[in-house]
């Protein structure tokens, strides 16, 4: 059988690895894109990834995913964690590390990250789920209004419609025990079950309003089982 | 030293900074040293440079870098957080109104045609005005004053006793973009040949020069290296 000609096998070779470096292109594309997008902790959506990143072109997304999610976990830290929304796929970049201290953020994120924290800390304490309006009832006992400019926080109001669309909070409707109509309630998002520690949150609340963990037991029962479960997994893999 | 946590975190604060001030970094460091670090060391400066340096390497390739520059206006050394890249895919910020994005550019503008590349606070609310068209709505100068606050923050701009500078950021990201549009006003150092916006300026010429440039000529030679005339101006 006659053996291919050399110019056939450079042919096949070149377009092998045309194609190999077409993919290398389009997961460093696909990885700047997810990046980009996620600037502001926003959600972002799989259509807007596939149109920026593969010009529209979603043939390549599931088969280049596992290493652009594995190039985002393994360089910077970070993991796509999908959000419950109707019909469209979206996503959130969430960090895998803790974030630590308050000294890695700048000042203004700062600001923002302890007005989120009383808000997740207050939900936390009311059990999960509060009408919205009770959250804000709460924060004015603490001098913080709705409508208002806080000197220290900026506008409270605008602020907590940011936390919904980075998915700290989320916000839905849901009938109220001996209410006709449907009311609406806030509870943890998606961004904060990953992001934030349960029990380093439970610790400062109690600093806040001087008392022990232990005074709240469900929350206090949570968060040793969570800190329980990743000892138990430990345990396991030894 | 492998790729850890530590460079993972240092990654994220460095990029959630936008620009961050040498100590700064270096106390940023130590709180990450003990959280993720093997051992009870404090990093040292040259930890600093090393993890800066492993981290680029692995991000060079999604055309971003952290890049280390000295700021003349402060006399003090920054780590700047940049994309490298002017591309489409770099310009998808779903966080500003396009009105927002123009006034950024229209500061650019200004500072960079302002002869000592400076603009007063007020010139810099009032170039709001430019904003307004095309079906956008104008900045408002509330807006105005939140947004630069913003930028300085992450160190695109710098206000010095009433007035706006180029921040370390603004200088390293936009470098490849003004000497483009603007070749024929900006000016490059003629020691070291990098394009310059502050420095020191000559009594005699036009040139402007970076103070420790002229600093180590001014150690052999006694003229200014553009001019040849006697060198006057106190450093």
């Amino acid at each position: 059988m006659p053996r291919p000609s050399q110019s056939q096998t450079q042919q096949s070779n070149e377009s092998v690895s045309a194609a190999s470096l077409d993919e290398a292109h389009l997961i460093t594309n696909m990885v700047k894109t997810i990046l980009n997008l996620s600037m502001n902790k926003s959600v972002i959506k799989r259509t807007d990834i596939s149109s920026i990143a593969l010009k529209g072109d979603s043939r390549f997304y599931n088969r280049i995913m596992p290493e652009v999610l594995e190039i985002l976990r393994e360089v910077y830290g970070y993991e796509l964690v999908d959000v419950d929304s109707k019909g469209q796929k979206t996503m959130i970049l969430c960090s895998t590390i803790d974030t630590g201290s308050l000294l890695e953020l700048n000042d203004s994120y700062r600001r923002r990250y302890t007005l989120l924290y009383l808000i997740l800390g207050y939900i936390y304490m009311k059990n999960g789920t509060i009408p919205e309006s009770l959250l804000w009832e709460f924060l004015q006992t603490i001098g913080i209004h709705e409508q208002q400019d806080h000197a220290y926080f900026g506008e409270p109001k605008k602020l907590f419609e940011s936390f919904i669309k980075q998915a700290y909070v989320v916000r839905f409707k849901q009938s109220m025990e001996g209410m006709n109509e449907e009311s609406i309630f806030i509870s943890w998002g998606v961004r904060a079950k990953h992001e934030v520690s349960k029990k380093e949150l439970l610790e400062a609340m109690c600093k806040l309003m001087n008392r022990k963990p232990t005074d709240f037991k469900t929350q206090y029962i949570e968060t040793q089982a969570l800190s329980n479960t990743s000892t138990d997994e430990v345990e396991e893999l030894e | 030293m492998s790729y850890t946590d530590v460079h993972r975190a240092f990654l994220q604060a460095c990029s959630n900074h936008g620009t961050l001030s040498k100590q700064q970094a270096l106390d940023i460091l130590i709180g990450i040293y003990t959280r993720f670090g093997d051992s009870s060391d404090v990093p040292s400066e040259d930890n600093l440079v090393d993890v800066v340096a492993k981290i680029n390497e692995r991000i060079y390739r999604f055309d971003q870098k952290i890049s280390y520059m000295h700021y003349e206006p402060t006399e003090k050394d920054f780590f700047v957080f940049v994309n490298l890249q002017e591309s489409p895919i770099d310009l998808q910020q779903n966080f500003y109104t396009a009105a927002e994005l123009h006034y950024f550019r229209v500061l650019l503008r200004e500072l960079t045609l302002s002869e000592d590349h400076t603009l007063g606070s007020m010139v810099c609310l009032n170039l709001t005005n430019e904003t307004a068209g095309d079906g956008m709505k104008a900045v408002t100068k509330s807006r105005a004053e939140q947004l630069l606050s913003e930028w300085e923050q992450l160190g695109y701009f710098l206000m010095l006793e009433d007035k706006c500078y180029f921040g370390p950021k603004a200088i390293v990201e936009f470098e490849k973009y003004l000497n483009k549009n603007y070749a024929d006003v900006i000016t490059r150092c003629c020691l070291c040949n990098v394009t310059i916006f502050y420095g020191i300026r000559c009594a005699t010429c036009p040139q402007i020069l970076h103070k420790d440039c002229l600093k180590k000529y001014l150690r052999r030679l006694t003229n200014c290296p553009a001019c040849k005339k006697l060198w006057s101006v106190a450093l």
